[in-house]
């Protein structure tokens, strides 16, 4: 299939366009990503404010009026997120909706979706102090601090974020990007109306586009946001920068908790001396796919395959702040040997003990990965949207074709600069061993 | 209940069309019983799915009407899932097969459904072959079942760990009293202990039959190229497809309309579980109450509704909240669910709110329309990627439906059906709440 390529264009006052052009999806995407510095000061009211945007505006006072005007516009969405990306964070919109030919009275929902995101951004509802409405804004709150606090509910999930925050200790990089219970209990709706009047004036927004319509036709329909934006902008805008450190700097950390649960879960974090923007992380991909990327995997056939000691092991690379995570879940008691298996892996790269198939396998299944990202719009946004910012723009399949270059010496090499910096361990408190016998006080129930 | 499919001797290619969205595939009712869809779409991935029809619910059945009914231990499908991908010792085993070629491979199992799929950006035909050699060739030993048991005890203790699940299977639990319905998908550490290769083989035996398969594959491919790999891979030695499933009667009472638990969470985890007693043989009926119900459920409870705006507005539902509908030939099910400090409260919300639409029977014109607008985007979109495509024609078809059919009786479904349903459906005597609280600390 040829897949025509990305084209970029500045659209003025610190905002770009990013077309990805595809013909044969039912539907269009738009991305839109402000980004803005990560700090403590701003993180909790930058993750508050999507969601107190999306609570209503002047046309649309109310959710419910909002939802029922994407039902009309046949089901299209629009989310408003935010995630940390490297040290900055993106307050993120995107739009989801069908593409011209597919809707039955042939009418351009995309164009009418932006008004409705124009106007949640533009003219979100305010009380007379100039400030969000506080009912809403208190409520958000209240939301987001339940939902950080409802992290710990997805134990592996949880366990990589406590890894990451013990890694980065110090640095931005461990702030958490939702803010913290008190953070965002301390916002009030004053400060949240300042924060999104800076995003406005000062953070610079890239725009991506997947679907059929030309360049030309896109930038024609942004120009309402354009110039809405274009009256609240102010300079100098915002630049972000992320600390990367190649080497881990003390010997291993080791930290151990206790949780009430059946699995015990291993994380390992690891300086991978690999970012993005180092032009070819793609090798540094390669050796990750290796170690424990795939079904095919190292640590998938030697910690789970010959040795029976977990259901999920894996790795995985962030690969903005230069780290790599190994996570697998266990029985307390074979931690020693699940921790002596994992770097027995990783050393046997290092050592160049990899067969033929081993690298051919891991080659095949990474280029299948990426070549796979071209069938769907947001992971194509996505790829971009991680890249762009790091002055990188090949494409998915691009990247594949760099792959098929790597040789196994690049992977050796990749693994030599890999050093590891912290153990997270989470032991599980029910974990009794393989004899475990139910009768604990779940999920027996009471008759009311 | 008792099915005998006898072998067809001829393969017969039907092209299946949509005028509304303007979508078409190939249907083939290939000559060993399979029936194989292929939907032909440009795209970078091919996906292939193969579903046999049996999953968690079928741990009773007779192979055929002379023999005598066997009971397997819970778990056993899901385990017979895991291990049918292993090879003799010293060959290489299907994941690995599959990587040569660039192929990623995985499984699922569901209460009726054990599926086997592969995603390729290349080398298709290969991959499918693989697929169909060793779903229809099983190798288990002793060593390598008990190799596996340990790594599903690690699956099973890391699903106990997610709270989620918890909550669902207290509800199933309080709503069937015998269904197998309520039991772990996975089945207990207890239960797989009691898996030998045995069972496994009685199991695959019974219910690893092209008659009880449906192979769907979405991407570039042709019909003409798949039908030569069926008929290369499918051999053509089984005898007619017998076995019947059994299923204990099951009452139309709940089990009880109450349940708790707790977990290691930070907010409690409220379930309400509906149980539907409305059960149609006939896939078309079945079909046709699911979209009235599914219609329904989201005109109730959507992001849309006044309902959820109101709860959510007094703070006592955050943006966690869900609905989804369930159904079977032996078993349907409504489920709400939602993130609440109050569960007690919300419960008895979703109550008076039913107990209220019921009497006043108030669904505007406009709301209707305004589902049917959802619903007919959803249909389009289905078609956007080709695992969605490979993953919607075949859940249609292992229930003996079909995809377009369906979705022109979603679009059929009128207001009458939908009043049909509120009256039957949200008897407050079938109900059972179920609550996953916060652990105190230990």
């Amino acid at each position: 299939m040829v897949t025509q390529t990305n084209q970029q264009c500045s659209l003025g006052c610190g905002m770009q366009l990013c077309i990805i052009p595809k013909t044969t999806f039912k539907t269009e995407y738009l991305l839109l990503t402000f980004r803005v510095p990560l700090s403590i000061d701003t993180a909790a009211s930058y993750a508050l404010l999507p969601s107190v945007l999306a609570r209503g505006s002047v046309q649309y006072p109310t959710m419910q009026d909002f939802s029922l005007q994407l039902d009309t516009l046949y089901n299209a969405g629009i989310a408003c997120s935010g995630a940390k990306l490297g040290e900055s964070y993106l307050v993120t919109f995107q739009i989801r909706c069908l593409e011209q030919q597919c809707v039955p009275e042939n009418e351009n929902l995309l164009e009418q979706t932006i008004a409705v995101l124009c106007d949640l951004l533009f003219h979100p509802l305010l009380s007379e102090t100039h400030a969000f409405l506080s009912s809403y804004v208190e409520q958000e709150k209240k939301n987001l601090i339940d939902s950080i606090r409802a992290e710990m509910n997805h134990k592996a999930g949880y366990a990589i974020k406590r890894l990451e925050r013990e890694i980065c200790r110090g640095e931005k990089y461990s702030i958490s990007a939702r803010g913290t219970p008190q953070t965002v209990a301390a916002v009030t709706p004053e400060q949240l109306y300042g924060i999104y009047c800076d995003m406005l004036a000062y953070a610079p927004l890239d725009c991506f586009y997947v679907g059929k319509q030309s360049m030309h036709e896109v930038k024609a329909l942004l120009s309402p946001l354009c110039s809405a934006l274009e009256k609240h902008r102010k300079l100098p805008l915002y630049q972000t920068e992320t600390e990367v450190i190649r080497q881990a700097a003390h010997d291993v950390r080791y930290v151990e908790e206790a949780q009430a649960v059946k699995q015990s879960r291993l994380c390992i974090g690891y300086r991978s001396a690999s970012v993005l923007g180092d032009g070819d992380f793609y090798k540094f991909a390669l050796f990750n796919e290796l170690l424990g990327g795939s079904a095919s995997s190292k640590l998938f056939l030697d910690v789970r395959e010959a040795r029976g000691l977990c259901y999920d092991c894996a790795s995985f690379p962030e690969a903005n702040k230069g780290l790599l995570y190994i996570s697998c879940g266990i029985y307390a008691n074979d931690l020693e040997e699940a921790k002596a298996a994992i770097d027995a892996q990783l050393e046997a790269i290092r050592q160049g003990d990899i067969t033929e198939n081993e690298f051919s396998v891991a080659k095949k299944s990474l280029i299948s990965g990426y070549r796979e990202i071209e069938d769907s719009a947001s992971a194509l946004a996505v790829w971009y949207a991680n890249r762009l910012f790091s002055g990188i723009t090949t494409s998915p399949t691009e990247t594949a074709a760099q792959v098929e270059t790597c040789t196994r010496e690049d992977v050796i090499a990749c693994a030599k600069r890999v050093t590891e910096d912290t153990v997270y361990f989470m032991r599980g408190t029910l974990d009794t061993g393989e004899e475990d016998a139910e009768g604990d006080d779940d999920g027996n129930g009471n008759e009311n | 209940m008792q099915k005998v499919t006898t072998m067809e001797t001829e393969t017969r290619i039907e092209t299946m069309h949509h005028d509304g969205i303007r979508e078409s595939y190939t249907r083939i009712h290939h000559k060993s019983g399979m029936t194989v869809c292929v939907l032909k779409k440009q795209a970078a991935v091919t996906t292939a799915i193969l579903g046999v029809h049996c999953g968690s619910v079928d741990r009773q059945f007779r192979v055929n009407q002379t023999e005598s009914p066997i009971t397997i231990p819970d778990g056993t499908a899901h385990f017979l899932e895991h291990k049918l991908f292993a090879a003799e010792e010293g060959e290489a085993d299907a994941i690995a097969r599959f990587a040569e070629y660039g192929v990623n491979a995985d499984a699922y199992t569901t209460p009726d459904m054990t599926a086997y799929l592969f995603s390729a950006t290349e080398n298709e035909i290969p991959a499918l072959k693989i697929l169909l050699d060793f779903v229809l060739h099983p190798y288990f030993t002793k060593e390598n079942v008990a190799r596996e048991r340990s790594i599903i005890a690690q699956e099973i203790r890391m699903y106990d760990d997610t709270p989620t699940q918890r909550g669902y299977y207290n509800t199933l639990e309080a709503l069937y009293h015998n269904h197998p319905i309520r039991i772990n998908v996975g089945g207990t550490e207890q239960s797989i202990a009691d898996i030998t290769p045995d069972v496994l083989y009685q199991f695959y035996k019974a219910f690893y039959h092209p008659a009880n398969m449906v192979l769907t594959v979405a991407g570039n491919v042709t019909p003409e190229e798949i039908l030569a790999v069926c008929d290369s891979c499918i051999p053509d030695s089984f005898p007619p497809f017998s076995t019947e499933r059994i299923f204990e009667a099951e009452p139309q009472t709940i089990v009880k309309p109450y349940a708790e638990g707790t977990a290691q969470i930070a907010s409690p985890i409220l379930y309400l579980g509906i149980k539907d007693c409305d059960l149609h043989k006939d896939p078309w009926e079945r079909e046709r109450h699911a979209a009235a119900v599914d219609i329904l459920n989201d005109i109730l409870f959507c992001k849309s509704s006044a309902f959820y705006n109101d709860l959510y507005e007094r703070g006592l539902i955050n943006g966690k909240f869900g609905f989804e509908y369930e159904h079977a030939e032996t078993y349907a099910y409504a489920l709400l669910s939602a993130e609440t400090e109050k569960p007690a409260e919300v419960a008895a919300e979703i109550k008076r709110y039913l107990s209220e639409r019921i009497r006043l029977h108030d669904i505007t014109d406009i709301q209707f329309e305004r589902c049917r607008r959802v619903m007919y985007a959803s249909a389009v979109t289905s078609f956007e990627s080709a695992e969605d495509m490979a993953s919607e024609c075949l859940n249609s078809a292992i229930d003996g439906g079909e995809l377009f059919r369906s979705i022109d009786i979603m679009m059929a479904v009128t207001k009458e059906d939908l009043f049909a349903v509120l009256d039957r459906l949200y008897d407050l005597n079938r109900m059972t709440v179920s609550v996953v609280f916060p652990k105190q600390p230990v």
